[in-house]
């Protein structure tokens, strides 16, 4: 391998090609197959798991008990079974190989942040607490960058997993519904960028930023620019009119289900093919 | 509920028929040109918060009112002050005013209106830490007396008879906050924070309270149930929910009916906004026009000391509401209609600037304060005044008709001072001079009505309602005392009737419920009708 960024990139491609051919042509018999649910089984790891809950556990009472925010409370528990985690993770690298991991890891970690965003769901649709309040469980990392950040990640092993074949028609809408995503959050945080950047002229550096809307929902762009100002396109239920919490939760169930949806079609897939 | 002194009860179902007689005058020959906008005049009046620069609270202005004080046929307008003089404006009905200085400070709500029945138009205005004062004009100055009966220093007020026995009562709100920042705990000692109501009698007025608590800057009687009965409505500052009472058989009824609110209401006009015969309900908050990040971050830090987050099933939301009546329910169709944000807003109003039959709505807004906006260029948001012009009661768009100045607009009203047929805007804005928009604008005919109660002790019959037909359109319009922000309105209705030369169908619904029909009148005149018995 040379030294080049591009060569770097076009050489890891091509190992997850190999590893998917490998996949196909050699391992029938060999490896169990990987199906969906694989992704969720932590019982093989259970020894972990209880190890994980109880250390999770000890360190989210101890912050309980030094008053540490509830955020940080959670975050022990979910830190206590990350070992057992990411061991599943490795042994799934092993059986299956890069790509399979790779895939693992967006699953659940989509799937997480989607249980994120329907806990703010609940928390202020059906606990009825207001908007700053209602931020998940890891409240904290309901943050700008935060969101940005977990887009573009997103967005880029999307790209990686479509071209190592993730190859179906919900994996074609998950890419593109994961691409719109990431345009709202890029515009999201530009603005909030450009918005610190006027606070802080204006002497109020300390000031947030956090919380304006994107394109969508309520008081969007889309609701309030010019060119739709008066149009049917500013009355259109829940495309301009939702707030921007159930904007994003919508966001994240159309992107959790789409890729659950893709993985599960792509793995029975491949499981057909290894037994034939 | 409150024990009553409330009519409560529906009218009459056969309303007693009642004879008028009416007289039209043409309006008077055009003497300023034709063109598209409104032309500014400036007034010498200045209201200002504090003389050393104006801090929130005293930065909520003062109020108007627009009334016929010394008899001539002509609006007078009368412009209130905080930390300087109030002024009245006598009106020569040729956009020439002569001003009558007084000694009356720390004005909020304004309104002209014969609480007496005496036949003369006295200025009632509440006052910030004092008792409500009632001034009498004569001969060139006005003497201002304390209201009898009335103790509490108030805010907001509006006046209609509410106890059908044909006397003009009032409705009161406190403004609790500001109080308790100023005086503590011990304020209104006398007569206590909330909303009362206040029933004229022989000799003064009899007090019910309704509650307990109010910081109301906006009162106005809309018929909330659509029995035929006016109800109270109160908007209140700061997260405090906006109040309503139904008038019932047995006294005020609490109710709460929208299912969404303005959070900071600053002012309510009812109107018939789509032609349909009923009225709705507009009600202005705080929400920026332009959401670009230059406005958002002057916008955010004064918001965030100013709003309380909100849970999702609390019914305020900080943008402008108009309540609709479809489908047996209030619905908000601000957003709908793209009318929910005009700015940092204060008084919005609607009335048919261009005389084509619907009712535009005119926003006044902006916001100064030494301390709340000390991190912006001269402690200020600085914002257009907001026109959106109403295109068959289907959508609204902004236009700019020489009605975009950027002054801190407070009390605002529309009356044609000059009888040409067109509706001219007066503002009171704060810390800047008061204004005269003469409305120039040549487009469409128009009528104005004045009703007549000779002998009766509500002679400019303020309740009335009135029905018209005119281009294929049928309108309607009330008379009132007040309504917007602060804003006394004058006993005179506009109706805009396009190209229409005449109007037909009109039906009175007098005050007591009584019903007069006039199967026409000529356009272009300021009719005046009469209540013959």
């Amino acid at each position: 391998m040379n030294g080049s960024f591009v060569e770097i990139i076009i050489e890891y491609f091509n190992h997850l090609f190999r590893i998917r051919q490998t996949q196909f042509a050699s391992t029938q018999g060999i490896v169990t197959p990987m199906r969906l649910r694989t992704i969720f089984d932590l019982r093989q790891e259970w020894i972990l798991v209880i190890l994980g809950v109880i250390v999770g556990g000890l360190l989210g009472f101890l912050a309980y008990i030094n008053k540490y925010p509830a955020w940080i409370q959670a975050a022990c528990v979910i830190a206590g079974l990350l070992p057992a985690y990411s061991k599943h993770v490795v042994d799934i690298y092993v059986k299956h190989g890069w790509w399979s991991a790779t895939l693992t890891m967006l699953v659940a970690a989509q799937s997480f942040h989607g249980v994120e965003h329907l806990v703010q769901w609940v928390q202020y649709h059906i606990l009825r607490w207001p908007f700053f309040k209602a931020s998940g469980i890891i409240s904290a990392a309901n943050a700008e960058w935060v969101h940005f950040g977990w887009n573009w990640m997103v967005l880029v092993i999307m790209i990686v997993l479509v071209i190592g074949g993730l190859r179906n028609p919900f994996a074609y809408l998950m890419l593109a519904w994961t691409i719109a995503h990431t345009a709202e959050h890029t515009y999201l945080m530009w603005r909030y960028l450009q918005a610190l950047q006027e606070l802080a002229a204006l002497g109020m550096p300390e000031v947030s930023a956090q919380g304006l809307p994107g394109f969508f929902g309520r008081d969007g762009w889309i609701a309030t620019s010019e060119a739709t100002r008066n149009s049917f396109v500013c009355r259109l239920p829940g495309f301009t009119t939702a707030v921007r919490l159930d904007v994003h939760f919508w966001w994240n169930v159309g992107e959790t289900v789409l890729l659950i949806l893709a993985t599960e079609t792509t793995l029975r897939q491949r499981n057909r093919t290894s037994t034939n | 509920m409150a024990c009553s002194g409330a009519q409560n009860g529906a009218i009459s179902p056969a309303a007693p028929v009642v004879t008028t007689t009416s007289n039209s005058v043409p309006f008077s020959a055009q003497a300023t040109p034709c063109g598209t906008n409104f032309v500014r005049h400036e007034l010498p009046h200045l209201t200002i918060g504090e003389p050393a620069g104006t801090y929130v609270y005293a930065s909520n202005g003062s109020g108007l009112a627009v009334g016929d004080v010394d008899g001539d046929g002509n609006e007078d307008v009368v412009f209130g002050n905080i930390a300087g003089t109030t002024t009245l404006y006598l009106n020569d009905g040729q956009m020439h005013f002569t001003p009558v200085t007084t000694d009356l400070r720390d004005v909020r709500s304004l309104a002209i209106v014969d609480t007496d029945g005496d036949g003369k138009l006295e200025i009632v205005a509440t006052q910030r830490f004092r008792r409500p004062v009632i001034g009498q004009y004569s001969n060139g100055t006005i003497t201002f007396s304390d209201m009898p009966d009335v103790y509490s220093s108030f805010y907001a007020m509006n006046w209609q008879d509410l106890n059908a026995d044909g006397k003009l009562d009032a409705v009161f709100g406190t403004y609790d906050t500001e109080q308790l920042q100023n005086q503590g705990l011990i304020f209104n000692e006398r007569g206590g924070g909330g909303v009362f109501v206040y029933y004229r009698t022989s000799d003064g007025y009899r007090g019910e309270r309704l509650n307990q608590q109010a910081d109301a800057l906006a009162i106005a009687f809309p018929d909330i149930n659509h029995d035929g009965v006016k109800d109270i409505l109160v908007g209140n500052d700061f997260n405090r929910r906006d109040m309503a009472w139904l008038a019932s058989p047995t006294g005020w009824q609490s109710v709460e009916p929208f299912w969404q609110t303005t959070e900071n209401t600053m002012s309510i006009d009812v109107a018939d906004v789509f032609n349909t015969g009923t009225n709705a309900i507009f009600a202005t908050d705080m929400k920026p026009y332009d959401q670009d990040v230059k406005t958002m971050a002057e916008w955010l830090p004064a918001m965030k000391k100013l709003t309380r987050p909100l849970t999702a099933d609390d019914p305020q939301f900080t943008e402008n509401t108009l309540q609709v009546w479809q489908y047996n329910r209030w619905q908000n169709q601000a957003y709908n209609l793209q009318i929910d944000a005009s700015g940092w807003s204060w008084s919005g109003k609607f009335g048919d600037l261009d005389n084509d039959g619907w009712q535009d709505l005119y926003v006044v807004n902006g916001m100064v304060a030494k301390d709340l906006l000390s991190y912006l260029p001269k402690n200020q948001i600085d914002e257009p005044d907001m026109l959106f012009v109403n295109h068959a009661g289907q959508s609204f768009t902004r236009e700019d008709w020489g009605l975009s100045d950027s002054g801190s607009g407070r009390a605002m009203t529309m009356v044609d001072l000059n009888h040409d047929g067109r509706l001219d805007v007066v503002v009171n804005p704060m810390d800047g001079h008061a204004a005269i928009y003469e409305n120039q604008r040549c487009a469409g005919n128009s009528l104005e009505l004045r009703l007549s109660q000779p002998n009766h002790p509500n002679p400019t019959a303020i309740g009335a309602n009135v029905r018209i037909t005119a281009t294929g359109l049928n309108m309607m319009r009330d008379v009132r005392a007040a309504s917007g922000y602060l804003s006394g309105e004058g006993a005179t209705i506009h109706f805009g009737i396009g190209s229409a030369t005449t109007v037909s169908n009109i039906k009175i619904t007098w005050p007591d419920g009584a019903i007069s029909h006039i199967d026409s009148i000529p356009g272009n005149t300021l009719t005046t009708i009469t209540r013959t018995e």
